[in-house]
């Protein structure tokens, strides 16, 4: 065939231009384009109507050229142009600037997660995370605590002092001896004391307990709400804002002045059977009210009846008066970290059978 | 003006002579991301390309007739930049709007194939359509060259659009 085409081709003759198949092959473009002239147009069309070869580079031509006229056709989203138009950025000039899409896909990862853990730690470490959660979590505390007793102690000590016996709260609250307490008269250093009519000195004892003093810690550590109307339970405290009326926050020790008292006594006299329901009565007349554990009176031995209970400041003066009538009235005033409402006072006593020795105390 | 030597793809340096303010140049927008979306096969890398390209035009002091600066510029980062392996597959014609009955596999299999040069030779005169003089000074070559590079990247593809159709 290529001998047959290189015997054939002629040379060049006057108004005639043969073509090679080859030099066909490299006009066809410029055939296409139709920018050949007359002469290689019509040799390029003879070599194009015998030369298969040609034929199909010729169609191979034609297909790119009708599959670059598709591609011309592609149209560029308005958010691309709009993107480029608008981007003014200097985060993204200065990504294009450094030419960050070319990087490594493995370096672009990289960079990304330093600068994210980089993000967190800042975040973390500025934030007040310890605060954010203490003012939820008091949001959703609405519980006000006043008091907490430790009632382990308590029961504790309950089991050491005498078994059988309904004791009261305050097994410390017994007349103490040698008190240190202000006198309420300015009398003696040591005891207060009413001038009995009949000249006679009571000398008011007291004792402390062991128990006393833990429960006083106890009860010092602790905020406390002084209950006016009622008792003080064995449960604790919590949640009961009905109840409470008077929290003293100045309470922290025990051995410090707290700014509370106690009125305690030691009351002698005969026949105390009969007379102890009289001063129950008087008590309760003049607006008193148990402040411990047992009812006003309650008879601890056949000997003894206890008086535990508040009563209006203004009606202390009644009841010594009153209680004038049977003994010697020495109430003692003592500090103690309980502290009572404003014009209420607490008395402790124990009327008790006067005895041959002790009525010469 | 530097004049380097034929069919090299030294870049053409213009002495500026006008500077125009104001001009609009966004009008060259959609043939420059048209060509580097082509030319790159990656449409990030097409559109940061198009946004470095046009700032710099916008900065340079190239007067009126630009339009060979952008296409030595272009064709330049072209050339530049190595064939990437990622290819957009997915998702083209929420960015990139399709003529109907074109497939682009045939062009990424021409790309593949293809040399740089002839590429950018088709592309600027049968995709992008800017005129022939205006290609010619930009990518520095002469008539003959052009239209050699153009013919074989057009046979190829054909080639490749043949087989494929058949």
């Amino acid at each position: 065939m290529e001998k047959n085409q290189f015997s054939k081709i002629a040379l060049k003759k006057k108004s005639k231009r043969e073509m090679s198949s080859f030099f066909a092959k490299n006009f066809l473009y410029g055939y296409a384009l139709n920018q050949l002239d007359e002469e290689r147009k019509k040799a390029l069309e003879k070599i194009l109507a015998e030369d298969e070869s040609t034929q199909k580079e010729f169609i191979k031509l034609t297909n790119g050229l009708q599959y670059t006229e598709l591609l011309s056709e592609i149209l560029v989203s308005e958010e691309i142009v709009k993107s480029i138009v608008n981007r003014n950025s200097q985060l993204e000039k200065w990504l294009a600037k450094i030419k960050f899409n070319q990087w490594p896909v493995t370096v672009k990862w990289t960079m990304e997660a330093i600068f994210i853990v980089t993000l967190m730690i800042v975040t973390l470490n500025v934030i007040p995370w310890s605060k954010l959660v203490h003012m939820t979590m008091e949001d959703q505390n609405d519980n006000l605590i006043i008091a907490q007793y430790d009632y382990k102690k308590k029961e504790s000590a309950e089991s050491t002092s005498e078994p059988n016996k309904i004791s009261p709260e305050f097994v410390d609250e017994e007349v103490k001896s040698g008190a240190s307490g202000i006198p309420s008269n300015g009398g003696n250093k040591k005891s207060e004391s009413m001038i009995p009519a009949n000249n006679q000195q009571v000398v008011a004892k007291s004792t402390v307990s062991v128990a006393n003093k833990q429960d006083v810690k106890s009860v010092g550590k602790e905020l406390k709400a002084t209950v006016v109307s009622e008792n003080i339970t064995k449960e604790p405290l919590k949640a009961h804002d009905s109840v409470a009326k008077v929290i003293d926050e100045k309470i922290k020790s025990p051995n410090k002045v707290s700014g509370g008292f106690l009125y305690r006594g030691q009351l002698y006299v005969t026949n105390v059977e009969m007379i102890a329901p009289k001063i129950n009565a008087k008590i309760t007349e003049f607006g008193g009210r148990k402040a411990g554990e047992v009812e006003i009176g309650w008879k601890k031995t056949n000997q003894v009846f206890y008086y535990h209970f508040t009563i209006p400041d203004a009606k202390l003066k009644d009841l010594q008066e009153y209680l004038k009538i049977y003994t010697d009235v020495k109430l003692q005033k003592e500090t103690h970290p309980r502290i009572m409402p404003d014009g209420i006072i607490r008395i402790i006593f124990t009327v008790e059978e006067k005895n041959m020795s002790q009525g010469q105390k | 003006m530097i004049t380097p030597q034929k069919g090299s793809k030294k870049k053409i340096t213009v002495e500026p002579e006008e500077i125009t303010e104001g001009r609009d140049l966004n009008y060259l927008i959609r043939p420059l991301t048209l060509f580097f979306f082509l030319a790159l096969m990656n449409e990030e890398k097409a559109i940061s390309e198009t946004t470095i390209l046009m700032e710099r035009l916008r900065r340079s002091d190239v007067k009126e007739n630009f339009v060979p600066y952008l296409i030595s510029r272009a064709s330049e980062v072209v050339y530049q930049t190595e064939n990437l392996k990622t290819y957009i597959t997915k998702n083209i014609n929420e960015k990139w709007i399709l003529p109907n009955g074109l497939d682009i596999g045939p062009w990424k299999e021409f790309h593949k194939k293809v040399s740089k040069e002839e590429m950018i030779s088709l592309l600027w005169s049968h995709v992008i359509k800017f005129t022939e003089q205006d290609v010619l000074r930009g990518l520095m070559i002469n008539k003959g060259t052009h239209h050699y590079r153009i013919s074989n990247a057009l046979k190829k593809l054909g080639d490749i659009t043949f087989s494929i159709n058949n």
